[in-house]
């Protein structure tokens, strides 16, 4: 029975576990999480990422680098077509032309499932870029030129690409349901909603809508597989070796042990490559056909086209406020374009919108439902910040809205409608510096300085806004490390993690030097092979690397410590209740002149002593129950808006972050500008571009997808770290990578508001979209 | 991209060989920031590839009396950063400085700059249009938001994507032609061609010919030029649109002005009827804004990109306050 205790928030009683029982470690270990004010060496500092330097230098070598003896090269011919039946597929030419070693289609591999509606070949395809043959050759352009000569005679269908026609009846019904998911809206419902927009004073209503977003990783999409004697090895572009290897276990009906997953470098990930994809199978496929190793990576054209992308959402706030701007009513509906497979895409598109707008606001009455329709296109999926990203676009705008019409500041608006409660639980959060970050987001930028309208010079306006952040933790999933002491002092952190790129190697290893006490570069961290590690992490999203894994590191190196000092207490004859450690030297408490330093106690281990590697063990316990841990934070913005070309320029932002506690300030200050990059690029310039009449994606190219460019980033991107103390966790940690893009969509529209008066409600914000506002508002 | 056979020309009569030999088979290469793209997507599938990078005589930037001579394959870097261009050719400096980002200047030539196929995405993607050989252009019922003409726009609606040749056309230079005839040198504006005198090209190249040299006159004393553009981004981006002037002015009163337009009609395109509306005027706001209303007279803009007008004329009516 978990020990429990009793907390007043906010002026009621709720009753939760108590976080020092509930964080013991093995073997009863007592490992509550670090103290408010505890003084650390390590955690807390800067520390550059261990691959830095690889990284610049081009030394890193990243799957799309793999280059194996007698490696393939394979290549995927696509539908063309958004909604087709094949008559008839003709292979002979592809297979006779020199240099060609396999082709797989329907015809000869149509029994390998994909999922529990679809083959991996289709013979019926829903979208454009839907996998119909592929081939292997000795190079690339071979394969290239092979799947050319495949002819494909189609049967075409009718299709739907726009989401509010693909609701309409008679609109082509792409799934036995219907177009809306499983048949209908998901809804979510608390109070009375007539009750509350009756006692508002002030309602509300306004729609928003966000575009298809493409992580647009620079690494493309793909991987190198070799399944040779009945293993399957895969170096992958992937952000969890382990998530990879269980699905293409699953998928290929291979034992676990018998998949094995690497991963040394990843050239972004941002959400697109968690678990399998069509081209883990087929390279597997055409692997086992040939027997050689097969290279399958995606061209930029499909990366763009099948990598899957934020979904485009509609969304319709409805809200009653006190005339004191308390709220008493939100109706909120979201339409989101989903995919044309009954897949978890579906779930991405519209399901998982709208979380900000349940919880981040006090209300007591509140509908939320969501929408995800069918398209004939490809599947939306998670990406940088899913979900809370389109939503916290559409719902910070309208906060601002409402604060105009309301006659109150921005932030005092959101102070007055607080909660340090989650509400669909009713359970309160271990920690929430949201007011902190207010309070120091406008210390630090000048808050008060704001004017209602803009200053002008000559075509040039500038205007402030501001955005709430709001990112969801999570619940502490079953996560291991462990931590091994070599006879020659060394340390090596063991985890089961890919290399998604945020540094989680550093933090780790600064974890594991803290709790031990040996100085950072003694310790290594080993990652990125499914075969030589624990199940630290399924896949690296979420924002939840540090957050679980760094528990279960710590954990490990406490337990590599306490076997340590059993050896020191064997070296110096005391017994182990004696022995203390501090700067590099065991002594006895009893007898101070007996002491051994850190390698004088390690040079006992290993098999020349006779003895056994000394291992630590770790494991991250479940947070502790009955409360929610939730990421927030505040980002302030300056543009400068020239209405002659409608182009808009941040020239400042100040983005203040409550993520726990900062392990490594120097990772954290480049996450947080990272992600805030990334939420400017689909507020001004990003967005999935379709012909409307074939589904054709226009711009499926960097150039003219068009990421912000260097350019195009503010000269000041200030970071101001919240550090609240969070007790869900013994490291503090809430989780980072995915809050920062979560606000500047609406921070950039509200300063474009306050620089020109005009409101532009459908992201992103181009230039031909200002220069028609600011036309019709003249 | 399809196979094909590299052809490494050192000097221009290798060049003028190897085109007669394989006419319409061969490209050339000059730099290749734009036709690699074009045979990656395989839009473009010659068998002959061109490079006339290691032709001596062709880079180089002379001033001489009669002006500014640039070699074909001068790099748009080298231009943007000339002292002379800078300080007597400024249009053409600034538009060079202003072509896409500072990896594809360092690698892109002013002829090969001069020579670019349409940036439309329906010509780019997997539509067979006009441009290919088609009998329809997409854009006009689909999505033409951004690299659309809203003028002069028939047949095929692309805009001209280069940057450099909007700043020749405002600085009256001429274009060396050699080929299998006698070299040959035309106007600026009258090397650009569009949809309705043949749709399947931009310009008058035949497929023996190319570019050689490109000579801008000198400029009258008491003269400035200017290039301004609007992209979505800072750097990287085609024109939205953009505009180069050259204007001759004693006391504030302008003599003789050139005007041109780019990302807005299929050619570089010079607007006379603004330029005649400003000589021997003083030029003022007002007088600007009616030059920038004449250069956009009788624009029909298409489905999405009305707001090039406005756009347009108020890079028009910078340009000239700039300049004035």
């Amino acid at each position: 029975m978990a020990a429990m205790k009793q907390i007043i928030v906010e002026g009621k009683t709720y009753t939760v576990e108590d976080e020092s029982a509930a964080l013991q470690g093995e073997g009863g270990t007592m490992l509550a999480p670090w103290g408010k004010n505890e003084t650390l060496k390590y955690v807390g500092k800067r520390f550059p990422k261990k691959v830095a330097r690889e990284k610049v230098t081009g030394e890193a070598k990243y799957a799309y680098d793999v280059q194996l003896p007698g490696m393939l090269h394979a290549r995927v011919l696509r539908s063309s077509h958004a909604n087709a039946k094949l008559l008839d597929l003709e292979t002979s030419a592809a297979e006779k032309l020199p240099g060609v070693r396999a082709v797989l289609s329907h015809k000869n591999a149509g029994k390998q499932p994909w999922d529990r509606e679809r083959a991996v070949f289709k013979d019926h395809v829903r979208l454009i870029g839907d996998d119909i043959a592929a081939v292997a050759a000795d190079t690339e352009q071979i394969a290239d030129d092979a799947v050319r000569l495949i002819k494909v005679k189609y049967e075409v269908l009718p299709h739907v690409i726009d989401v509010r026609e693909a609701m309409r009846p008679g609109a082509p019904k792409l799934q036995p349901y219907g177009n809306i998911w499983e048949g209908k809206p998901k809804v979510y419902e608390r109070g009375d909603l007539a009750k509350g927009f009756a006692a508002a004073d002030v309602v509300l209503e306004e729609t928003y809508t966000t575009s298809e977003q493409h992580h647009a990783c620079l690494e493309m999409h793909g991987c190198v597989a070799h399944w040779q004697n009945g293993m399957l090895t895969v170096w992958d572009s992937t952000q969890g070796v382990h998530l990879t290897r269980d699905l293409l276990a699953l998928k290929l009906r291979l034992p676990i042990s018998k998949v094995r997953v690497l991963n040394e470098h990843l050239g972004g990930g941002f959400g697109s490559k968690n678990g399998v994809k069509e081209y883990h199978v087929i390279a597997a496929m055409l692997s086992r056909a040939t027997g050689s190793p097969i290279r399958l990576f995606l061209d930029r054209f499909e990366t763009f086209l099948l990598s899957s992308h934020r979904p485009l959402t509609i969304q319709k706030i409805k809200a009653g406020f006190k005339k004191d701007g308390a709220l008493t009513a939100i109706d909120y509906e979201v339409i989101g374009r989903g995919g044309a497979w009954n897949d978890r895409g579906m779930y991405w598109a519209a399901p998982a919108v709208g979380s900000p707008t349940n919880e981040l606001y006090k209300c007591p009455n509140l509908r939320t439902t969501n929408i995800p329709v069918h398209t004939n296109l490809s599947s939306p999926g998670a990406c940088r910040g899913p979900g809370n990203t389109e939503n916290l676009f559409a719902l910070e705008q309208f906060m601002d809205e409402a604060a105009e019409k309301l006659d109150l500041d921005p932030i005092a608006l959101r102070l007055k409608n607080f909660t340090a409660v989650y509400q669909p639980k009713n359970e309160p959060y271990f920690s929430n510096g949201l007011r902190e970050s207010y309070e120091a987001a406008a210390k630090t930028f000048g808050w008060q300085r704001r004017k209602p309208k803009s200053t002008v010079e000559g075509t040039k306006r500038r205007g402030i806004g501001m955005s709430a952040v709001h990112w969801h933790g999570f619940e502490g999933e079953p996560s291991q490390a462990l931590v091994t002491i070599y006879p020659d002092g060394t340390v090596e952190v063991n985890v089961g993690i890919a290399n998604l790129g945020v540094g989680a190697q550093v933090i780790f290893a600064q974890i594991a030097a803290e709790e031990i006490d040996v100085p950072l570069e003694m310790v290594r961290v080993a990652y990125g092979d499914s075969a030589g590690t624990p199940y630290t992490i399924n896949s690296s999203y979420g924002s939840r690397t540090t957050f679980q894994g760094g528990p279960a590191v710590r954990m490990a190196a406490a337990d590599a410590k306490q076997q340590l000092i059993a050896l020191a207490a064997e070296t110096l004859k005391v017994p182990v209740a004696d022995v203390q450690y501090a700067g590099g030297v065991f002594a006895a408490k009893s007898q101070p002149e007996k002491k051994a330093n850190f390698k004088e106690v390690t040079g006992k281990l290993g098999w020349m002593q006779g003895r056994h590697l000394l291992i630590g063990k770790g494991k991250r316990l479940p947070n502790p129950a009955g409360r929610k841990v939730d990421i927030f934070g505040a980002q302030m913005v300056e543009v400068e808006v020239d209405t002659a070309s409608g182009n808009v320029k941040v020239l400042r932002a100040v983005l203040a972050h409550d993520s726990g506690r900062p392990i490594n300030t120097l990772t954290y200050e480049s996450q947080v500008q990272g992600g805030f990059i990334q939420g400017l690029g689909m507020a001004l310039y990003e967005e999935r571009i379709l012909d409307a009449e074939t589904g054709v994606q226009l711009n499926a190219n960097y150039h003219e997808y068009g990421c912000p460019t260097a350019l195009d980033i503010p000269d000041q991107v200030t970071v101001v770290p919240i550090e609240t103390h969070d007790l869900s966790n013994n490291i503090n940690a809430k989780g980072l990578g995915e809050p920062p893009v979560t606000g500047a969509g609406g921070a950039i529209a509200n300063a474009l508001y306050n620089a020109t008066g005009v409101r532009i409600r459908d992201y992103p914000i181009t230039p031909s979209k200002v220069l028609q506002a600011l036309r019709a508002a003249v | 991209m399809q196979s094909f056979t590299w052809i490494n020309a050192k000097s221009i009569e290798e060049v003028k060989g190897a085109l007669a030999k394989h006419g319409k088979k061969a490209r050339i290469f000059a730099g290749g920031g734009d036709l690699t793209t074009l045979m990656k997507e395989r839009i473009d599938t010659p068998e002959f590839v061109v490079n006339i990078g290691d032709v001596k005589d062709i880079h180089y930037i002379r001033e001489e009396k009669d002006g500014l001579h640039i070699g074909a394959m001068t790099i748009l870097a080298d231009l943007a950063e000339h002292e002379a261009v800078l300080g007597r050719y400024t249009a053409l400096a600034e538009a060079a400085g202003a072509v896409a980002s500072p990896q594809l200047r360092n690698m892109g030539s002013i002829g090969g700059n001069l020579c670019q196929r349409p940036r439309c995405w329906y010509y780019r993607g997997a539509f067979h249009c006009y441009k290919k050989g088609g009998d329809f252009c997409f854009a006009v019922t689909g999505d033409n938001r951004y690299y659309h003409s809203i003028l002069k726009g028939e047949l095929c609606y692309m805009v001209h994507p280069s940057d450099t040749a909007v700043a020749l056309l405002a600085l009256d230079a001429r274009i060396t032609i050699a080929g299998p005839q006698k070299e040959k040198t035309v106007k600026a504006e009258d090397f650009f061609i569009g949809p309705r005198q043949d749709v399947l090209r931009e310009n008058i190249l035949q497929p023996a010919e190319l570019i050689t040299e490109i000579v801008v006159p000198t400029p009258p004393a008491n003269t400035r030029s200017t290039f301004l553009k609007t992209r979505i981004r800072g750097s990287w981006d085609f024109a939205l649109a953009s505009v180069a002037v050259r204007c001759t002015a004693k006391n504030g009163v302008c003599q003789a002005a050139r005007l041109a337009l780019g990302g807005v009609a299929p050619v570089p395109l010079r607007v006379e009827r603004a330029e005649r509306a400003l000589a021997g005027k003083k030029i003022t706001r007002e007088l600007s804004q009616q030059a920038a209303q004449l250069a956009t007279a009788g624009a029909r803009p298409m489905t999405m990109n009305r707001y090039k007008v406005d756009l347009t004329r108020s890079l028009v009516e910078k340009a000239l306050l700039a300049v004035a």
